[in-house]
């Protein structure tokens, strides 16, 4: 009798813990995401916001970088030295009253692995969006520069971001199958709590 | 005998679980049994070639394609995307060659679905899915019940057996799944998109960080410009007033009073108001029918937008009064009562060089169809006068770029807060990172076309001005795209 009671004690717990599972499922907590997040946080005044992450799969990229208190810094692009067709690609920075445009950047050699492809100095306002839309980009390795300045134009600190261009069909395939879509109420562990509801009320 | 009471009590909290976990699992599995009940097979007909002329159905098509190349490379159109269309409708019809299960999801399946490379339509506000199943050919009605409206619809590579339908009206989101595999040119069709000049969007997430897959114009290669507008009727044209008077009046124009008002309003009225024209110095025109309850036969939708499409063709026409083409399109129905008896209402849209225009009150044309007859038809259009040319004082050049939207957001969202803090009591906080980041969180469309400023004086020249649109939950916020001004907000009814 008690080998039984013992059986079904632990078949007992062990449908709880899958269920539990089965909900926790479809929580969605991508360490994997959090990471890449913690990554991009820059410390102070400027983060970058796109690209979000290292590996992008297109000839397209925007980047975009928040400033949040009255900055000077000169922004950078470059290609790494093994990086071929990169005079066809197009860099359309875009015009912001937040951020203003104080000069382009025609050189800047400090890497000597990556050849420079783009650059300008920027002043901004206590809250504002840099923006540039890269288009052709050609696959390979990349890494782009924030310099921010002092009064004095001198380099104070300096935050870089590497990313990887590949081409659009090296992407792996998602595919959700028909299990995967929720049926609403979406998220299972809110359909086991209503369920409980139903049973014991709120 | 205490050792008895405690296995007595053990046994009963085992079975009390097992009991429990036993009516979890079978609920879990009968859920996901029950969905596959709603599958059914249809009959495949052929779309009806069109018709010359406009028709009630040439409505029934989307007035917007938003595009996921993949890669985070997008793009929204607003014409020039026929073929994606068509390969859609045949994909779609040819899915209920087989079973197919038609199965509600979550807004976050339908994110989900949409960041993959994918397509998706925007229809008219609350078309009956009923009506849209019947333009497409597909006979079976079950589906009807179940999706009640499609107000958009998806394709997306990372479930290509599935189309996906929301029903705005209802705030609810489908999928319905083919078991024939598809084999479609949905995707194809977006390779030759790719290839085409067209401008890139971004999702607000990846502008600016707060999440929110609605996409934005980040660069608009196509410079929009500042346009003056013509009304399309004057009210000192007595010619072509009593040529449109007549076409609403018919054989009983004999029988009419006209009554023209200090103001310059013209008024036609038959009997003591049964029917009514008004047409007034700013150029609307207006026309009230009283409900016949004694001739009133119910209409489905389809038949009713047939016969409103058909009475504004031949109550001045889908082009303005002078013969400029208008590019009209559905934008909204409404199901109406009158005098108890049903109805709806249509309210159209029109573009000039491409662009939506947008009006301060009102729509270009709104009309309502109870039974069989029009009891309500306003129309008020413009024709396309002059570009207005910009003349920059410093470099001489003649045009003026228009803002982008990012910009015109950064700068304005302290306006977009004020409007929900005052109107509505939100309280934002005073972090002006997330006040930006919650504000741009609310925005679920945006547009750019043209607004028609109203004039100061009757004199003074219609200007159709380039404007920005940002729709939230509960307003439309418009801005001059030239000069980043508010141009007011309208509340969403």
């Amino acid at each position: 009798m008690r080998k039984l009671i013992t059986l079904a004690l632990i078949i007992a717990l062990v449908c709880s813990f899958t269920l539990i599972g089965y909900a926790g499922s479809d929580l969605n907590i991508d360490v994997n995401n959090i990471s890449d997040k913690i990554k991009n946080i820059s410390p102070a005044s400027i983060e970058i916001i796109n690209p979000a992450t290292d590996i992008i799969y297109s000839d397209y990229l925007l980047i975009s970088i928040k400033i949040k208190e009255q900055k000077s810094f000169k922004f950078s692009l470059y290609a790494h030295n093994d990086v071929n067709g990169t005079k066809n690609i197009n860099v359309y920075p875009i015009t912001s009253s937040g951020a203003i445009k104080i000069e382009t950047i025609e050189k800047n050699d400090t890497m000597s692995d990556y050849t420079y492809l783009y650059g300008e100095t920027i002043n901004t306002t206590d809250f504002a969006f840099y923006t540039l839309q890269l288009e052709k980009l050609v696959p390979g390795k990349y890494k782009m520069s924030i310099e921010e300045l002092d009064s004095e134009g001198k380099v104070t600190r300096t935050i870089y971001k590497d990313f990887e261009i590949k081409d659009k069909s090296e992407q792996p395939k998602e595919v959700i199958s028909y299990d995967n879509f929720n049926e609403k109420p979406s998220n299972k562990l809110q359909t086991i709590q209503n369920f409980i509801k139903s049973i014991f009320g709120n | 005998m205490q050792i008895i009471i405690r296995k007595e009590k053990i046994k009963t909290i085992s079975i009390v679980v097992l009991v429990f976990t036993t009516i979890l699992l079978l609920y879990f599995l009968w859920n996901a049994r029950s969905e596959k009940k709603n599958y059914f097979n249809f009959n495949i007909t052929n779309v009806e070639e069109k018709e010359e002329g406009i028709k009630g159905k040439d409505f029934l098509e989307p007035f917007r394609l938003r595009v996921n190349f993949g890669g985070n490379k997008y793009t929204v159109l607003y014409s020039g995307f026929d073929n994606v269309w068509y390969s859609f409708i045949d994909a779609y019809r040819s899915a209920f060659d087989g079973e197919i299960f038609v199965k509600e999801i979550s807004k976050g399946n339908w994110d989900e679905i949409l960041k993959g490379r994918s397509v998706k339509f925007d229809l008219g506000n609350n078309i009956p899915y009923a009506a849209m199943r019947e333009v497409m050919g597909i006979n079976n009605t079950i589906a009807d019940e179940v999706i009640g409206n499609y107000s958009a619809a998806a394709y997306s590579e990372v479930s290509p057996d599935s189309f996906f339908i929301y029903d705005k009206k209802k705030d609810k989101y489908f999928m319905i799944v083919s078991e024939k595999k598809q084999n479609n040119e949905i995707l194809n069709e977006l390779d030759e998109l790719e290839k085409r000049d067209f401008d890139i969007y971004d999702t607000i997430t990846a502008l600016f960080g707060a999440q929110n897959d609605i996409l934005i114009p980040t660069v608009l290669k196509n410079n929009i410009q500042k346009i003056s507008g013509d009304q399309e009727i004057q009210v000192f044209e007595q010619e072509k007033i009593k040529v449109l008077a007549e076409r609403f009046f018919g054989d009983n124009f004999d029988f009419i009073r006209k009554i023209e008002e200090t103001n310059g309003t013209v008024i036609y009225m038959y009997g003591y108001g049964q029917k009514m024209l008004l047409i007034d110095r700013k150029g609307f025109i207006e026309y009230k029918e009283v409900l016949n309850t004694d001739r009133y036969t119910a209409v489905n939708y389809t038949d009713a937008l047939e016969i409103a499409v058909s009475f504004v063709t031949q109550h001045g026409s889908w082009k303005t009064l002078n013969g400029t083409n208008i590019y009209p399109y559905l934008k909204e129905s409404v199901n109406i009562e009158e005098a108890n008896r049903k109805g709806y209402k249509f309210t159209f849209g029109y573009r000039i060089n491409g662009y939506p225009v947008y009006y301060q009150e009102g729509e270009a044309i709104e009309i309502k169809v109870v039974g069989n007859q029009i009891t309500y038809y306003k129309r008020y259009l413009l024709n396309q006068k002059d570009t207005l040319q910009y003349f920059s004082n410093d470099s001489g050049d003649s045009t003026r770029n228009i803002l982008s939207a990012k910009n015109i957001l950064t700068n304005n969202y302290e306006y977009i807060k004020e409007k929900y803090v005052q109107e509505n009591g939100y309280n934002f906080g005073n972090n002006k990172e997330e006040v930006f980041n919650r504000i741009v969180s609310m925005i679920n469309m945006v547009d750019v076309g043209y607004f028609s400023l109203d004039r100061k004086k009757p004199d003074e020249e219609i200007q159709l001005i380039p404007a920005w649109i940002f729709m939230t939950d509960k307003y439309v916020f418009l801005f001059n795209a030239q000069t980043g001004e508010s141009l007011g907000s309208k509340p969403i009814r």
